[in-house]
């Protein structure tokens, strides 16, 4: 199957924003996931909550939600504007949207690998003179990084097939904000589309069955096929 | 060298710990469950005190009272689990590097600690390729390599059989003479008569000093956490070169005690354990009786137990307890003060050092 020129602008588009949106989650979500996993404070289960409220929410909603405060008005969009950082109508807002979607699945998988990692190894480590961040980065990390590429790759998947807070916050421009699902949804929309909706259906799912075995292998590389773990 | 003034609260569990620990190795001795491996996971940093403080070296560590508690990381305290706690996703060279890689030593060395633990064969392993027994020298070389200025051994020997605790003990004895000090944690009579310098009983959520082995086991609260049926005593003396023999003779500094064939080399130091039940008294030494060792003693004291009378023999470098019957005590007129001779069975000794 030869991919034309618009199909591959749509396939770069997605990936891009797919991982655009990892790659700025997870040092936030391996934060998140780590305080929640290891620390009590006040405020705790607000902070839970926040994370999880994309996973129950309609879509739709997260999308207004981010419409609202992301948007050229909103208070948060507005006062980003002056330092050249623009979400609305963007791709970058797609990217943002699709994060934000992932972001709960992201910190349940790797939080559940923190809550597994032995803390008391992480007191033997400092028992050897390793400072907290040390004993994160050289230990806990380490021992959990199998659960933390899970969580990239849900995210990954999340936000491939993220359509509702997508179209909401960023509508559906070609060549801008228009993903997989959302071209896929727009051909269906026009009589006569349905041939070139299948073929965009059957690329999506390769890419997502791609993504799936690209981590496959990584889980195994993460937890020692070879005997290096 | 520690000191250690301080309560513990653990759940519903209080303990009162007040003792001190010198430059050589500490027991801390006590029943499972005592609260021994509190201890020094508050000593280690790795629990808070309610009140009270911890000097060690010289160095205040943790003073509640002027709220200074130094995290885990910056005391420079060596530690060994009971679980050993190695990285399992690090080998054994990586493990072993792993204190000093923290002080940012650039090219450390680990070959005498590699030596000394004979660890050649394993450096490449993992963790959990281990047996029992290598996995406890990893953690004990680990733990050597932070250059710790206080090691804690807590039950290096437990949940290892025989022949692996004879692997290890050679080792011990290794840091026990050139080591840093050590605080070791156990409830086994064999390791403490062997090892310690200083014993610290901990009884009924009590932690306190209870001096040298031969001291501490002459007490009835050491008796009770060790589960033994009546104390013992712990001679202590150098093996005399008279090796080849069917005995072996060791100096006691004065008095010369017959054992079984020890492996030993002449001059070495050894330590006896001898059972109160093993000790008869006699008023003069008998020609014509088996017993190896007639001993010149004197009563010390008379203590009632619940199956007899329990004598404290003085003799010339040692210390002595015999379990004897009511009616043999009275049948000769034992009383403080008196000179006897103290009988043991060289076969009836058990020989730590």
């Amino acid at each position: 199957m030869m991919l034309s020129a618009a199909e591959l602008e749509i396939i770069s588009l997605s990936l891009k924003v797919a991982m655009t949106a990892v790659l700025f989650s997870l040092p936030l979500g391996v934060g998140a996931a780590w305080l929640l996993a290891r620390y009590r404070f006040p405020g705790r289960d607000l902070v839970s909550g926040l994370i999880h409220l994309p996973l129950v929410l309609p879509p739709v909603v997260t999308g207004y939600v981010l419409l609202s405060l992301f948007g050229r008005s909103g208070p948060i969009g507005a006062w980003l504007e002056p330092l050249g950082i623009v979400f609305a109508f963007d791709w970058t807002g797609a990217a943002l949207a699709a994060g934000i979607m992932g972001f709960p699945l992201m910190v349940r998988s790797v939080r559940l690998a923190f809550d597994m990692a032995d803390s008391g190894l992480e007191q033997a480590a400092a028992t050897l003179g390793a400072s907290p961040l040390q004993r994160f980065l050289t230990v806990t990390l380490p021992l959990a990084l199998p659960g933390v590429i899970a969580g990239a790759v849900l995210a990954f998947a999340k936000a491939l097939g993220e359509f509702g807070a997508t179209i909401t916050f960023v509508s559906s421009i070609p060549g801008e904000t228009r993903t997989l699902p959302l071209a896929i949804y727009s051909l269906t929309q026009v009589p006569g589309g349905e041939a070139a909706a299948l073929r965009l259906v059957l690329i999506s799912a390769g890419v997502s069955i791609l993504a799936l075995v690209v981590s496959e292998v990584m889980v195994r590389r993460a937890t020692g096929g070879g005997g290096r773990t | 060298m520690i000191e250690v003034q301080a309560d513990l609260k653990r759940g519903d569990f209080r303990l009162k710990a007040d003792f001190t620990g010198g430059a050589g190795v500490t027991v801390l001795f006590g029943r499972s469950g005592s609260g021994k491996t509190s201890i020094a996971n508050l000593v280690a940093g790795l629990v808070q005190p309610e009140h009270g403080r911890v000097v060690v070296n010289g160095e205040t560590v943790c003073d509640t009272e002027s709220g200074l508690e130094r995290p885990a990381w910056r005391r420079q305290i060596g530690y060994v689990f009971q679980d050993t706690r190695l990285f399992p996703h690090l080998n054994v060279r990586e493990n072993l590097l792993y204190g000093a890689r923290r002080r940012g030593v650039v090219a450390p060395r680990i070959d005498p600690v590699v030596d000394l633990l004979a660890l050649e064969g394993q450096l490449e392993q993992r963790p959990a390729t281990l047996s029992g027994g290598e996995a406890r020298r990893v953690a004990i070389g680990r733990a050597l390599l932070s250059e710790p200025k206080l090691l804690i051994l807590d039950e290096p020997l437990s949940g290892l059989d025989g022949a692996r605790r004879v692997e290890i003990l050679p080792y011990l004895d290794e840091l026990a003479r050139s080591g840093p000090p050590i605080l070791y944690v156990t409830h086994a009579v064999d390791e403490a008569a062997r090892l310690a310098d200083e014993m610290v009983l901990v009884v009924d959520g009590q932690a306190f000093n209870a001096g040298p082995p031969d001291r501490a086991f002459a007490r009835s609260e050491a008796t009770d956490a060790a589960g033994l049926g009546a104390p013992i005593s712990v001679l202590e003396g150098q093996a005399l070169a008279e090796g080849g023999g069917p005995v072996t003779v060791v100096d006691l500094g004065g008095t010369q005690f017959h054992t079984p064939p020890l492996a030993i080399t002449p001059g070495g130091r050894v330590r006896i354990v001898v059972d109160a039940r093993d000790v008869a008294v006699a008023l003069t030494a008998p020609a014509d009786a088996s017993f190896q060792n007639a001993l010149g003693a004197r009563v010390e004291a008379i203590t009632p137990a619940s199956d007899g009378l329990l004598i404290q023999l003085e003799g010339q470098g040692f210390r002595l307890t015999s379990l004897v019957t009511s009616q043999a005590a009275e049948r000769l007129e034992l009383r403080p003060g008196l000179e006897v001779v103290a009988l043991v069975k060289a076969t009836a000794t058990a020989r730590y050092a």
